[in-house]
Order: structure tokens, then sequence, then C-alpha cells
């Protein structure tokens, strides 16, 4: 593993950055030397182990966890009067046992009635399990710790039915994209809302970092990401309407509720977590080699020119070529540089440029916590430090974090706080985007190995650029990555406070104040030493600094009943909430810097500057009834009226109520006593909810500037209006039915879960196209209805053989996507998506965003095979044949184009598994997305074989002549490609089917014997893999691509992407 | 206790919701708030300016829709971009060409901005002359739209007063004769409220002797060539304008501005960042030839305008293009040349060619003017003798035309308007179908009406 020099040398640094205060820490330990109580917590019924159960001296803080044997070791106060233990664990009863004057208590949990007593975090409360009614997916801390991720979304994959994290990116700290339950929206936002310990948060902090290039944009940022994954304690998603109508018109794409740790009446317990790994891509494409390239690039002049000289041969040199202007042209000669590859001298020049961008790179994390408290103050503080490197050169992302939860009870008072400062650093590279937009990824794939990365006085080789002989202008990637400095900074202070008051018995009040404050600071420099494409030379250095700063405040005042009497349980919330956001950006852009020395844009001429405030408010009052029958009959309803400074004026206030009720069969007396049956849960909701994901002031007929210019170059201010007005613009709502069950047979032995839906998504916001003559080409309007419905499933296991634990999870979702209704005359919606031809088509009836292109079928291998079909008015044989859908015996690329795919998986699904044996932990993660399609417009460079960048490896296969047609897959080599093969088509359109392992991780939990002497009340490393393996056959990087993740109506575009990183990771857990 | 926390909720309630709910945009002017001043209107007449730059009219569109359809320009390329305007240059296009889509709603989005500034200018007081002038600006700019449109397309709707999208949907074909009666009334309109010149920073707006010359341009167009002869004297014994004494000195970025400049779409490069006012390389190109060769063969022998046409490099750039768009590019990788909408030489030659069709003459002012234009050329002046008939003078001056106005955006029309675009494209091996003379319907505005009676497509796509 560590075989390069660099490796080890980061292993000796990283060990005196991590290890070595470590050490420190363990050594510190203050000494506790009294009576000491050993024994084992056991499962009542099989009598194995239970590992991880605390163990507590009543009335003191005193307290223990069990090892992986179940085993703990806890030290009791010489002075302690009668000493009793108090033994809990999740699942069990809790069990009392007086110590005597034993010292060894052995002790056998009963297990509760099943795990559904556990508590579950809806909006504005919390339940038990086993009275939820609504389609809730929920994962605890122990389910997503320990990967070496930037963000907790991340960890999320596969892990819920029905909730589709794909990482579309690979850039550290690049945004993910998370969909529940598809897609809903077709112009609005599509992520779900995020709740962070009850402050909803705003999504427009995503696209805080703008672009380098508005028609290639980059990849948002995570804003998720400052938060440290080993604080969570618990992940829940609302996903039916009903679960997230409580968040009103910001509930329609799903609801994360996300809950830090908090401190335990009890021990103070510090623990250290922390891993260190290295990153690899996962991926290196197969490209040709610099004489498999040249002899492709001068086949491609052959054809051109012959093709324009049919009496001329191959051989024809260069003078005799240009000597005529019918076929004389940069085109058709062969290029002095490629001439010396295509005699096969050995030697020259063959660049692996993949391998010039990508390295082998770092990542660490390190949480170090301490939590306890007692009867009136508790607390968790936490402080973490991640750091992790890009695998393409001078990328990476680290964060410096805190956390503060504090609680304190008085009487009926309690009153606390949750403060979470975050200081975040991103090196960002251009990875997405083509070659043309300075996409490092785009630039090393397509630009060709014959060139050098570096000349021989150690600059950058720039003869790509402006090479002439009609070749495309690329730029070295190595010095886009690496000279382009591009550096995000962001400082986020994200928290909140609260008051609670019980009133009387049963009814409280509280009121939450929370705030999430972000500054984000972005420069820009772009030296002299890049060159500009088709400009040779040093470049004049560009240059920009943008400044975000985002407040966003929250007040909530909510009463909460909740009282028995008898069978009988009710509860009640009413709350009122205001919400505000006020973002202000500012933006300088330089140029004509004098030289590269300094970099701030001091040093320049500022060109443009801008100055820019928005703001949103939210005005909500929400209600929430629920009635409990004896645990038996659930019913609740809730209502929450949201109105926002986003919505036409005559459209301000909407109302958004749900329904929703459950039956506990298992609790009926025929089934109360059942054996094989521990629980089972029949429930139905229907609610409405919103999505207000829309922009700030699109209701209003903003003015643009449209400046002109006048006299003697002198540019005169314009102004003209961008938009129409529509007053009466609104929220996208939805209404969404969901029918399932839990159910629990055997005691936890089996868990069976299922959902169907059916939502249906109405007044959805379209940029309706308008007739041009009104002076726009389209206008915002609340017209257009999708419907997403489908099935969800998740089977669970807990089972033990002897000493070997083993727990599994798996789930499986489907959804249907289906637009119902579009504008006024329900004409397609057709886009293009990186290129012209790359279109996309939503029509009533099918599926968002399908792909609408050619069909290609392979190459006419003979002008026989031409004469008896269609082809285009250039088709010569070895070009492509492309299918003439409608028949008319004409290709025509707008009427013979049809749908070719769809972003929208079959099915996705997720499986979890965990074995224990013997202080033995062995875990697995798959992931796996099955019937999506990839329009893959990398392969319009890479497999075009025009020979002007490089070509992937398959195009040794291509067509050379009538006798030898390769596999009839790849086109003739031509740089001046006839018969219209770069048309988008079938060609361009892969499988993005995929299962993927997500992470294996090995643990070993030390034995409390050992761990005690060491002062630990738990100790495990571990090693752990991320993404080690893809199956798959796409042919690029990473299936989950999306050029464009926030555009509904064209996903699933790839057109260069940062590729994923598989983590190799050693890490330990510690608690003190 | 309990009572103040029922009071503080209860205080939470009534807060003040309307202030708190109607935010406005403070960072970007709104419709509500503009239209009031006479600074608003300068500001809506600069932006009604400001969209004959755009890249889908004059700021590179055109030059495929004119010039490369025609028979002074080609594009090779079938592959790039989707062979958008190699399917223009071989009349191929499908009607879902998103040039032509584009074009046609900038022409529009221009159109809107002037109806606007039309329609609200009378309800706000400012000063006399100033009103007369915008007005008068929103006439030549709404009516130079409208040109472009009726040439392009045929009959369009002819909207001249702002409507809502709604309204929009129920707007119809108008006849051609309608549209040209509109952009007349506009044109004389402009005439009489524009000023002679402008001075300083005000420079480059529409005077109105370009309403005039546009004029008698768009009535050559529509063969009123007594009416056309009567406009274009006007224009010509106005001595505003004059023929540079060097051809190649009109086209000089260093030379914006000058006398021959009737009315120009104004440029500046190097400005970059949102609102760039610079434009591309007009045909420039680094595969290979884009300008016909028939183009550079009809230039007489020591012709001045031939070396115009003729590609040159640009330092540290990749392209070569025709001199007369000469200028080298900025950091931002722009350029800053002006289009000539309508030069001194062009009101010349239109004159020459209304005093013939209104009757012919062997020696008179129509062959003084058209050989102004040549001698000013370096090549020989043509003889009473030489064009000895109508037929003769009107194939000397519409070949003149060409020579003159090369890649100008003239010579598709010309062609159209005399008749000879097949029989002309057929010399550089293209065939026009006849239904092609002019553009399809872009197919999203078919698709949007969804009307063949009100709204149907050109026959023959």
């Amino acid at each position: 593993m560590f075989k390069s020099l660099p490796q080890k040398r980061l292993l000796a640094r990283s060990f005196s950055r991590w290890i070595a205060p470590l050490w420190l820490l363990l050594l510190a330990l203050p000494a506790w030397a009294q009576t000491t109580i050993t024994g084992t917590v056991a499962d009542g019924t099989s009598g194995d182990g239970l590992a991880g159960a605390t163990v507590q001296l009543k009335g003191t803080n005193a307290g223990a966890t069990t090892d992986a044997r179940g085993q703990y070791r806890i030290s009791i106060p010489a002075n302690a009067a009668a000493p009793t233990l108090v033994f809990s664990f999740i699942g069990y009863q809790p069990l009392e046992a007086v110590i005597g004057n034993r010292s060894v208590v052995d002790v056998k949990l009963i297990a509760s009635d099943n795990a559904l007593s556990e508590v579950v975090v809806v909006g504005y409360g919390v339940q038990n399990r086993r009275d939820i009614t609504t389609a809730i997916g929920s994962v605890k801390a122990r389910d997503i710790a320990n990967q070496p991720v930037t963000s907790f979304d991340n960890a999320l994959a596969a892990k819920i039915a029905g909730v589709q994290v794909l990482q579309t990116s690979g850039a550290p700290g690049a945004a993910l994209q998370v969909r529940v339950r598809g897609t809903g929206s077709i112009s609005a936002g599509l992520d779900p809302l995020y709740v962070i310990d009850g402050v909803p948060l705003s999504r427009d902090t995503k696209f805080a970092t703008g672009s380098t290039n508005t028609q290639f944009p980059d990849n948002p940022i995570n804003v998720l990401s400052t938060i440290n994954t080993d604080d969570i304690e618990s992940i829940e998603v609302l996903k039916d309407a009903s679960a997230a109508a409580i968040y009103g018109s910001r509930g329609s794409n799903g609801v994360v509720l996300l809950t830090t740790k908090r401190g335990k009446e009890g021990k103070t317990v510090i623990t250290y977590d922390s891993y260190i790994g290295f990153q690899q891509v996962t991926k290196k494409l197969g490209l040709l080699n610099a004489y498999e390239y040249a002899t492709l690039n001068a086949e491609g002049k052959n054809t051109a020119y012959l093709d324009r000289n049919p009496a001329g041969k191959p051989t024809d040199d260069n003078t005799f070529r240009a000597s005529n202007a019918a076929w004389g042209s940069p085109s058709t000669l062969i290029p002095p540089q490629v001439t010396p590859y295509l005699s096969g001298q050995s030697g020259l020049p063959s660049t692996d440029w993949q391998d010039a961008i990508f390295r082998t790179a770092p990542i660490q994390n390190h949480t170090l916590s301490i939590s306890g408290g007692n009867a009136t103050v508790r607390y968790y503080l936490s402080g973490n430090y991640f750091d992790q490197q890009g695998v393409v050169i001078n990328s990476g992302y680290k964060r410096y974090s805190a956390r503060a939860n504090v609680d304190i009870k008085s009487g009926r008072l309690t009153v606390g706080f949750n403060f979470n400062p975050t200081y975040a650093h991103h090196d960002l590279i251009k990875g997405e985007g083509p070659y043309l937009a300075d996409g490092v990824i785009g630039l090393a794939l397509q630009i060709a190995p014959i060139w050098p990365i570096y000349n021989a006085n150690g600059s950058y080789n720039f003869d790509a650029n402006g090479w002439g002989y009609g070749a495309t202008s690329i730029l070295n990637p190595v010095a886009v990555a690496n000279e382009v400095s591009d550096k995000l900074n962001q400082l986020r202070l994200l928290g909140n406070t609260y008051a609670q008051y019980e009133i009387t018995k049963g009814l409280s009040y509280r009121l939450n104040i929370g705030a999430d404050v972000n500054n984000f600071q972005r420069d820009y420099y772009r030296p002299s030493t890049v060159e500009i494409r088709d400009r040779k030379g040093p470049s004049i250095p560009t240059g920009f600094s943008r400044t975000q700063n985002y407040v966003d405040w929250l007040v909530e005042h909510t009463l909460n009943y909740n009282r028995s009497f008898g069978p009988h349980t009710i509860t009640g919330l009413a709350g009122f909430s205001s919400q505000k956001d006020r973002r202000t950006a500012s933006e300088l852009t330089a140029t004509n810097f004098p030289n590269d020395l300094v970099q701030t844009l001091n040093a320049g001429q500022v060109t443009a500057g801008s100055s820019d405030v928005q703001e949103w408010s939210l005005l909500s009052y929400i209600g929430r009834a629920q009635y409990d029958y004896n645990g038996k009959y659930l019913v609740s309803a809730a209502v929450r009226a949201d109105g926002s400074s986003r919505f036409g004026a005559a459209n301000r206030w909407g109302y958004f109520p749900s329904v929703s009720a459950g039956w506990n069969i298992s609790q009926e007396s025929f089934l109360k006593s059942s054996s094989w049956l521990s629980d089972l849960k029949l429930r139905a909701s229907y609610g409405l909810t919103g999505n207000f994901q829309i922009p700030n002031y699109g209701s209003i007929s903003l003015l643009n500037y449209q400046n002109y210019v006048l006299g003697p170059e002198t540019i005169v201010s314009g102004l003209a209006p961008g938009n129409s007005a529509n007053d009466k613009l609104k929220w996208e709502k939805t209404a969404m039915l969901d029918i399932g069950f839990d159910a629990n047979f055997f005691r936890n032995r089996l868990t069976l879960s299922a959902d169907y839906y059916d939502a249906n998504t109405s007044d959805l916001l379209l940029n309706v196209p308008v007739p041009r003559a009104s002076g726009f080409s389209s206008e915002l309007q609340n017209i257009g209805k999708v419907n997403n419905k489908g099935f969800e499933l998740s089977v669970g296991t807990q089972q033990t053989f002897g000493r070997l634990g083993w727990t599994a999870n798996a789930n499986i979702a489907t959804n249907r996507n289906t637009v119902k209704a579009l504008g006024a005359s329900g004409d397609p919606i057709i886009v293009s998506g990186g290129v012209a031809g790359a279109q996309f088509i939503t029509r009533i009836g099918d599926p968002i965003g399908q792909y609408w292109t050619m069909q290609y079928d392979g190459v006419f291998k003979s002008q026989a095979e031409i004469d008896g079909y269609p082809h285009t008015a250039t088709t010569k044989p070895g070009d492509f044949r492309f299918i003439d859908t409608n028949g008319d015996k004409k290709i025509d690329f707008s009427s013979d184009r049809t749908t070719t795919g769809s972003y929208f998986p079959k099915y996705t699904f997720g499986f979890t598994t965990r074995f224990t044996y013997a202080g033995f932990d062995l875990g697995a993660t798959v992931q796996g997305v099955q019937g999506n399609k990839i329009m893959n417009l990398i392969r319009r460079y890479l497999y075009n074989s025009e020979g002007n960048g490089n070509q992937f490896s398959g195009a040794l296969d291509r067509w050379q002549s009538e006798a030898n047609p390769g596999n009839g897959l790849v086109n003739r080599a031509n740089r001046l490609s006839t018969g219209s093969n770069g048309e988008i088509s079938t060609w361009h359109i892969e499988s993005g089917s995929y299962v993927r392992i997500r992470t294996i991780t090995l643990g070993y939990s030390v034995p409390t014997a050992l761990s005690q002497k060491l002062r630990l009340s738990r100790a495990r490393v571990y090693v752990s893999t991320q993404n080690p393996f893809t199956f798959t056959k796409y042919s690029g990087f990473n299936p989950d691509v999306s050029s464009r993740p926030d555009n509904a109506l064209s996903q699933g575009e790839d057109y260069g992407t940062y590729p994923l990183a598989k983590t190799t990771s050693i890490g330990i857990n510690l608690s003190f | 206790m309990k009572k103040l926390t029922l009071l503080l909720f209860l205080a939470g309630l009534t807060a003040c919701q309307k202030d708190f709910l109607a935010l406005k945009p403070q960072s970007q002017p709104n419709v509500d708030n503009f239209y009031l001043t006479a600074n608003d209107f300068n500001n809506a007449v600069n932006g009604a300016y400001d969209v004959l730059q755009s890249n889908n009219q004059y700021g590179n569109d055109f030059n495929t829709l004119i010039e490369v359809r025609g028979d002074n320009a080609f594009d090779n390329d079938p592959s790039a971009n989707a062979g958008l305007r190699y399917n223009i240059d071989r009349f191929i296009e499908p009607t879902t060409n998103t040039i032509l889509r584009d074009t046609w709603g900038s022409l529009y989005i221009g159109i809107n901005r002037t109806n606007l500034i039309l329609d609200k200018i009378d309800a706000v007081t400012i000063d006399a002359p100033l009103k007369a002038r915008y007005k008068g600006e929103a006439q030549f700019l709404r009516a130079l739209s409208y040109f472009n449109l009726v040439r392009l397309w045929g009959a369009v709707p002819l909207v001249l007063k702002p409507g809502s999208t709604t309204e929009a949907r129920s707007y119809t074909r108008n006849p051609v004769a309608d549209v040209y009666a509109a952009i007349e009334k506009d044109l004389t309109d402009a005439a009489a409220n524009l000023p002679v010149s402008y001075t300083g920073a005000d420079v480059g707006r529409a005077t109105a002797g370009a309403a005039k010359g546009l004029l008698g341009k768009v009535l050559v167009t529509e063969k009123k060539y007594t009416q056309a002869v009567t406009v274009l004297r006007d224009v010509i014994t106005a001595n505003t304008y004059r023929l540079l004494p060097n051809i190649a000195d009109v086209f000089l970025v260093n030379n914006k501005n000058n006398a021959e400049m009737v009315f120009a779409v104004k440029f500046k490069k190097g400005v970059g960042g949102a609102l760039p006012e610079g434009h591309g390389l007009w045909y420039g190109t680094n595969i290979g030839d884009n300008i016909e060769a028939s183009l550079r063969a009809a230039y007489p022998a020591g012709d001045k305008r031939q070396p115009l046409t003729l590609q040159i490099p640009v330092p540290s750039n990749v392209n070569v293009v025709p001199r007369k768009w000469y200028d080298e590019v900025s950091a931002t990788n722009d350029v800053g040349n002006d289009f000539p909408v309508l030069r001194y030489a062009d009101v010349l030659l239109l004159y020459a060619e209304a005093l013939n069709e209104a009757g012919y003459q062997a020696t008179g002012d129509a062959l003084t003017n058209l050989n102004l234009v040549r001698t000013r050329a370096g090549v020989p002046v043509y003889t009473a003798t030489q064009l000895a008939t109508q037929a003769a003078f009107r194939d000397a001056v519409i070949a003149e035309r060409r020579l003159e106005l090369a890649l100008e955006n003239d010579r598709w029309f010309d062609l159209i308007r005399t008749g000879t675009a097949i029989s002309a494209l057929s010399a550089t091996k293209i065939t026009a179908p006849a239904n092609r003379l002019v553009y399809p319907i872009p197919q999203a505005e078919i698709d949007t009406y969804n009307n063949p009676t009100a709204f149907p497509q050109n026959p023959g796509y």
C-alpha cells in the first residue's frame, strides 16, 4: 500500500500530527482507584452478550459501556452506600441490580416489546416509532459514523428507501444531489429542506460561490459539509406529504431533520474519533497513446484530403496539398509534429495526461468531544478538524469546526443553546465543464498525448493551443489546474437558543430563536502563464473577488400539549414562526495585471464591480393535533399557513393541511399474545406540501442593465425589462397519498416496512414559452402537473449465532415520474444541454427530461449499404447510419429525433450489513441504481474520430476501409467529418446502471480488560475502504454524473466531471 | 409567568405581516418605478439601441442569415454547432434552427423596448425637444427591427403597443404591406422628430438623415422609386454626410463615427464582465476560407475594395478575418468594430438605382452618383454608352452594390428584391428552392400559437 516515497512521508507527518497527540492525551488521564465490579450483560432469551449496553452506578455519574462480548468493568467508590447498578440498552427493558457483596454482577436483559419504542424526531417534536403514522426514514449515528466522507448526506446513500443520494462530482466539498421520492419540479429547486436542531436552513447558500463560466456552471458547494458527521445523533427523512406538511411551502421535496448529540446526565465521557486515509481515482479512461493518436490524426487528414481530391494519394505531401485551393486547407495538411510518430521513431513524448492531473491524495478527520452533565446542566462540546485533498491536483477542502450544545433545567424552565461555528476552505479547480471552459478534466482527456507537459526550460508547454492544422485549441490541463488560483473561504455560525416553560402539567411554551450566518469569500486569479484558447503567448491576467454574506434568522413560538386520560392520549401543537433571509453580495473583476507577482485585485485594473442585496421572508402559523387510543388507534391532523415575499401579491398565503392514521393491529387482543408477530402497524396519510424554491422576485418585472456604446467609445447605461410580471406567482403544491405498514417478527429478528405513494404536483412552475412577439421568450407561470408514484420496501434482520452477531438491512425503491400537464398548449418542452444538438424533451405522458436525439445504428460499411438506406447528403462509407425514425426516406435531424432514454432509474436499492464476532466487526454498504441512461457528451470529443484531440482507445476499432470495417461501431477517421457523425445520437447515450460497494469496514474493539488498563471505556480500531468497486458498463468516470444538477429539464448529461475517489483509511474510536 | 408567556406568544402572532412579506427588490430596478422621468427614458432608449448589438442581430447572426445565406460567404462545417450555420448556407435549415428562433426573438425584444417607450412617454412631462428626440429614436429603432423582420420572414405580427404575454397569444401574421406601411410611418415620424446631428457622447444616435436614408432603402425595397428619389435626394442635398477619400478608412476601428456613417451599430471591445460591449471576430476562422471566391473574382483589377475581403491574421489569435472587419482582440477576447447599417455610399447607390428605375437617363444624376462610388474605389467610371439601357444600368448598380457593400448584410436582400437570388446562388453551386427566399417561421412560434389559420408557416416548410 505505502509504496511510494511521498506516501511514506505523509505517514510520518501524520504520525506527528495526530498519533502523537493522542498518546499525550492517554497519559494525561487522571487515575481512579476504587473497588471494581465486572460482569456480562446478556440477552435474556439467547444468552448472547450485548455490546454497547450502558452500566451506571445509580445516583452517580459513574458509568461504563459493555464491550463487543457484552462484558463491562465499573469502578465503585468505597464509600458508596448500598450501591445499585442500572443496566440499559436500546430495545431492552432497563434493569437495576443491587451489588451487595458481589464483585461479579452478570445480568440478562429482557427485550422490550421491540425496537419501535425508539424515539423518532418529527417536525416540531419527537414521537415513539410505535406512534408514527407517516413515512419517516431514520438513520442513527452509528449507521453513518467513521465513513471518510466530507458530509453526512454522502453517508446517507443506500440507507433509506426512496432517498437517492447521487455524488455527481468527486470534488472535495462539492454538493450532492439528494432526491426524496423522485423529481416533483421542473423549474423550482429539487433539494429537500434541511432542518438542523429545529432551524430550517436556507438553500440559497448553495449558490454562494457563483461560477467562473455561465454556460458551464461550476458544481455548487455542499452547504451541509460544514456539519461534522461525528456530531450527529440522528437523521430523519420526512418522506410523505403528511409528515412534511408541517413545513408547509417547503416540504414538497421532503424534509431532512438533523439532530445533533446532547449531553446526558451521568459520567463525563470524552471521545476521540479519527481516521486517516488515501484516495485515488476510482477509474481512469482508456485513451490512445501518442503513436496510436498520431496514426489516427494523419488518417483523419488523409480522409479529409481525399474526400476533396479523389484523385489524390495519401502520400501526397503538404506542399502539393496546399498548392490547390480546392483541397488545400489546414485541415487536410499533416502536422509535422505528428510525422515522426508515423514512422514509429521511438522515444518521442507520449504523455498520459490523466496521470498528470490525478494523484494519490490524503484525507484525515479528527473529532474530540466531551459530554456529560447532571440534573441541572448537560453539555456536549466537540472540536473537529477535517482535511481532504482532492484526487485532482490543486484541489482540496479543509474544515475547522466546533460545537457546543448546552441544556440547563431549573424547575419548570429549561433553557439551552446549540452553537456551531465552522471555518471551511476550498481549493477549487474547474472540474466540471468541457475543455472550452477551462474544464481541467475535459482538457486532460482531450489534449493530444504527443505534447509534453513541460518545455525543456521547465515552463508549461502550450503547443496544443493554436496548433494550427485545423486542430482544436486545447490548453495544458496541468497548467490550468496548478496555476489558476481559486480559493473559497466560508465562515459559518449556525445555532439556536431556546427557552421552554411548563405552564401547567402537559402544557408547555417554547421559544426558539435560530440563526445561520454565512460569509463566503472567493478569490480567483488566472495568471499570465496560462494562455487563453486561440490566443498565443502570455495571457492578460484576470481575477475576481466575490463576497457573499447571508444572515438568516428564525423566531418560533410554540405551545405543546400532551396529556393522557386513561386510554386516551392527546397531543397538540400550535405555533407561529417568522423567518427572514438576507443576502448581500459584492464582486470585483480586474484585469491588466502587469505581472503575476501580486494576485490580489489591487495590482490590476478593476473593470467591473457590483453589489447586490436579496431578501426573502416567510411567516407561518402551525397547528397539529394527535390522538391515540390505547396505543392501538392513532390519528393525526396538521396544518401550516405560509406567507412569503416570494409569492406574487395576489397569492401571498398558502395553506398546507395533512391527515394521517395508524392502526397497531398487534395491540389488538387477538394478536397481542402472538409469539411470532411482535408488532404490526398499518398506516395511511394524505397531505399537501409546497415548494417555495422559486426566485426571490419572480413575480415582479425586473429591469436589466442593457448598456450601449455612444460617442467616442463611451458606455451609456441602458435599462430594459428582463422578464414579464406575474403577480399570481405562487408555490408549487404536491398532494401525496401514502399507504404503508411496519411489521416486526420474532422480536427484531425480522423487520419489514413497505410504502406505496402517489404524489401529484400541480401549479408547477414553468418558464412557459410565450409568443416572442411579446418581447419575451418565456414567462414563469404556475402551470403543469407531474405525478410521482412508487413502492418502497425495507427489510431488516438481527441475528445471533453463538458469538456471531449479524444485522442486515436492505431496501429497494421504485419511482415512476410522469408529466401530466404542461403549459397552455401542452406542447413539449425541448431544451438543449451543453451543445445545441443535445436535446431533452419534457412531454405529457413521459418522465421529465428524456433524451431527444437521433438513433444511431453503427456505421455504413460500404457504398452499397449507403445506397440502400436513407443517409445525409455527405455520408460516405465509414460514417454513421442514423435511423430514419419517421420512415420518410430522409435523414432529418429534427423530424427523425426520438426519445432515447431517461436519467430516472427504474429502481434503486441499498444494502447494509454488519457482522460482529469476538470484538471484530465487519460491515459493508452497497448502493445500486438500475435502468437509467446517461448522455455522455464527452464522447463528442473523445469518440468522434476527428483526431483534433485524443480519443478513446475504442477508436482503434474504427472503420478504415470496406475491407477493414473495424467493429462496425466507430466511424472513420476524418478531420472534416462527413455524414454529420457529430450529431448527438444514441452513440452518445449509455446505460448508467451501476452497483457500487460504497464501504467495507473491518473493526476490532479492544477487550474491556485491556481497554480499562488503558483507562478507556471503549477502544476500537478499524480499516475502511470507500467506493472500492463500482460495477457498471458506463464508459465515463462516474455514472452518478449530472452536469446541471439543479436543472430538472436537462439532467444526466456528462460534459466532464470530477471523478470520484476510492478511499482507504484506518481509524480509531476511543472513549474515556 | 403564565400570563407573560401567553402574552409573548400573542405578540408574536400579531407581528406586522404586510411589511414583513412585501419585499421589493433592492438591487435591481423594476418596471413599477420606471418610465417616470426624462432620465428613465434616456436609459430606456439606450436599452433599445443595446439589442442591436446582440449576438442574434448585428453582433453575429445577421452575418449568417444574410451573407452566408447569400453568395458572398459560406460555411463548410456541418459538424460545428450541430450544423446551425451550415444548414442556413445550404438552404436545408430545419424550422427548429435556433439562430432563426433567437433572431426572431431578439428583433421583438427590441420592438417591445421601443413600444414601451412610445406607450409611456406621452404621460410624462419632459422637455419638448428631448421628448421628440426620444420618440424619434424609438420610432427609428422600431422601424429598423420591422424592416429586418419583414425582409427575413415576410408577414409577421405587427405589434405597435406593449401587450401582455396573454394578449400576445392572439397576434396574427399581418400582411407584408401593413408592416411596410408601419415602417414608413415610423421613419417619416422619426425624420421629423430627430435632430440632424449630435455632439459629444450622443454621437451615434439615430439622426434625421438616418431615418430618411433608411426610409429611402425601405422605399427602394418596396419599389416605390419616385418617393425613394425624393427622400434620398434630401439626404444628399443636406450635405451632412460624405464619402471618405479612402474606402479602407471607413471601417477602421480608430475612425469610428466618420462622415460616411449614416447609422452604425456601435461596439466597444475589452469591456468584459456581465455586460460586454464587443463582439467576436466576424467571419473569423481557423479551418479555412469562408468568403466565396466569386466575390473576390468579381472585383476589377486595382479595385481598392477587393483587399477588404481578403483574410488576414489577427495578432495573438489563431483566426483570420476579412480586412474589412479587422481588429486586434482584447484581453477579454473580443473586438470592437462598428457595424454600418447605412453608410453614405449605400445612399448614393440607392439613389442611383431609384433614379434609374423611376426613369432611365443615359447621362444624369444616376450615372454621376454610381460613378462617385466607383471613382473612390479606384476603378474606371462607367460611361453612358456602357450602360445604354435601364436594364444594363440596373445590373451595373446591383453589381456595384455587391462590391461596395460586401459583407455588410445587404447582398441577400438585394438579390431577393431584384429577383436574382436563385440564379446568383447557382453560380456558387447551391440550389436555393424558390420558397426559401423567406425563412421559415421559427418552430417554437408555430408551436406556441398552434393556429395554422392565423399563424401559418411560410409555404414549403
